[in-house]
């Protein structure tokens, strides 16, 4: 069972949400807008490298909108789907009874 | 080299192949941004801040990953001392089977080198090539027609020399005896090439080849020892090659040896005398490849010889279109096992060495398991 980070799930998501057009500057992009966080492109880079080692992304070649050049784009597997499930799961369970103390957002 | 060519270099040696083209084609579309908004001198300081963090991120994790590496051999091998101390004897039979293993892995590889990779001549390892036809998918042939090889002959640099064999099975007659056995034609210096000495006589020479040389044959150790009952005056003596008379002028030293494994060869004549053991248009037709071929050329001449390997293949292709259409002439290694024999070896080596893989990996998850399964008691 793969265990993933916060930042991880964060990329799995975005990569979800780009629906087929997740290529890293649009990864970065997607994650900086939602989040308001900035994010370095190593840290974009490196994560998706590792989450497709552990077979949590999957990725392939082809050109980009322009037709210029090609990109890597990436899309999340059902193990990577059922990553980002568990680890929600378990933010939840965390999550119950502390409503008092964190509010509700 | 540019800015840009640099960048990509880098990159190119820091991050995963898949990642540094568009790594590199992402920082330097934003490199063009900054450059247009702020200027030069901004984004040149842009990319170096940028391209650097990136680099750092994959080194640093490279780093990490080596120290989690060396984690688990500390503490493995902190395992394997407790496990010395606690018990010994256990730990001493256990070394002493990884040992042996060891050894016999080693000594199995050595000896299958030794024996399947063993070069034609030993003293020439890196002088001795064979000769081959490769097609478009890299298969070789290694024999060639008689008509093929006098384009080779004659395109060869000076610093090269050229052999060519044929093994044959033969009857050779000594006495009243018949002797079902291998024979070789030799063409070229091919006793020089593939160091064959004589111990009695003289080996096969140039003079012996011309046309109209008497039939002279060199023999075997083997066969005169079995025999002539190596009887010292056994040269001049006539045995016959498949019904022709050969004079004896030489015995090899030693054992027979061949070019090629498994080769016991028991006697040599020349091409002069050819016929006695071929067909008898071996020097007209193309289509009879008859010969296996030895190059002797040192490192010196190697760019020399491919360039008059490719020479000789264009040469070859206009005259002989059909079987030289998509081939060129390569060299090989000049080892005793050639082509399919060689890659049938080195494929059963891989099997091999899997086999033995797997049986070590076999082995360490047992001994995980039983690690595992001592912890949840």
């Amino acid at each position: 069972m793969a265990t993933i980070g916060e930042f991880e799930v964060l990329i799995l998501m975005a990569v979800m949400r780009l629906d087929g057009e997740a290529y890293p500057p649009a990864v970065r992009a997607e994650i900086e807008q939602r989040t308001r966080r900035a994010v370095s492109r190593g840290a974009v880079y490196i994560t998706l490298d590792r989450l497709e080692t552990k077979g949590l992304l999957g990725s392939r070649l082809a050109d980009d909108a322009g037709g210029r050049r090609q990109r890597r784009y990436y899309h999340v597997s059902p193990k990577g789907v059922r990553a980002i499930k568990r680890t929600l799961s378990a933010l939840e369970q965390m999550r119950e009874g502390l409503e008092p103390l964190l509010g509700k957002a | 080299m540019t800015l840009e060519q640099m960048v990509r270099a880098l990159l190119a040696r820091a991050l995963p192949s898949r990642l540094a083209g568009d790594a590199a084609d992402d920082l330097l579309a934003d490199h063009r941004r900054v450059r247009a908004a702020r200027g030069t001198t901004m984004a040149a300081l842009f990319l170096m801040r940028e391209s650097l963090s990136l680099v750092l991120v994959f080194v640093l994790a490279a780093i990490s990953r080596l120290a989690r590496s060396l984690v688990i051999v500390r503490r493995d091998v902190a395992h394997a001392l407790r496990a010395i101390v606690r018990r010994p004897w256990s730990s001493a039979g256990a070394m002493l089977m990884l040992a042996a293993g060891l050894a016999a892995v080693a000594a199995a590889s050595g000896l299958a080198s030794s024996l399947l990779f063993r070069p034609i001549n030993s003293l020439r390892a890196g002088a001795v090539h064979r000769l081959a036809a490769a097609d478009q998918s890299g298969r070789v042939r290694l024999a060639f027609s008689e008509v093929e090889l006098e384009r080779v002959r004659s395109g060869l640099p000076a610093a090269a020399t050229l052999a060519t064999a044929n093994l044959q099975p033969v009857v050779l007659r000594v006495g009243e005896t018949d002797v079902q056995t291998l024979a070789e034609v030799a063409g070229g210096p091919y006793f020089d090439i593939i160091g064959l000495s004589t111990s009695l006589g003289r080996p096969l020479v140039g003079a012996d080849a011309a046309p109209g040389a008497p039939p002279q044959i060199v023999i075997s150790e083997r066969i005169w020892r079995r025999r002539f009952a190596r009887d010292p005056s056994v040269l001049g003596s006539v045995v016959r090659l498949n019904g022709r008379a050969f004079t004896i002028v030489g015995v090899t030293a030693g054992t027979s040896n061949a070019s090629l494994l498994g080769g016991s060869v028991d006697a040599w004549i020349t091409l002069a005398h050819a016929d006695a053991m071929l067909d008898r248009n071996w020097r007209t037709n193309p289509d009879n490849r008859w010969w296996t071929t030895l190059v002797q050329a040192d490192a010196t001449a190697a760019a020399e010889m491919t360039a008059a390997l490719a020479r000789t293949t264009a040469d070859l292709a206009s005259r002989l279109p059909e079987p030289w259409r998509e081939r060129k002439l390569v060299t090989l290694p000049g080892t005793l096992l050639a082509g399919s024999q060689r890659s049938a070896a080195v494929t059963l080596s891989q099997v091999l060495a899997l086999f033995a893989g797997l049986i070590l990996v076999a082995a360490a998850a047992a001994r995980s398991w039983r690690r595992w399964c001592s912890c949840q008691h």
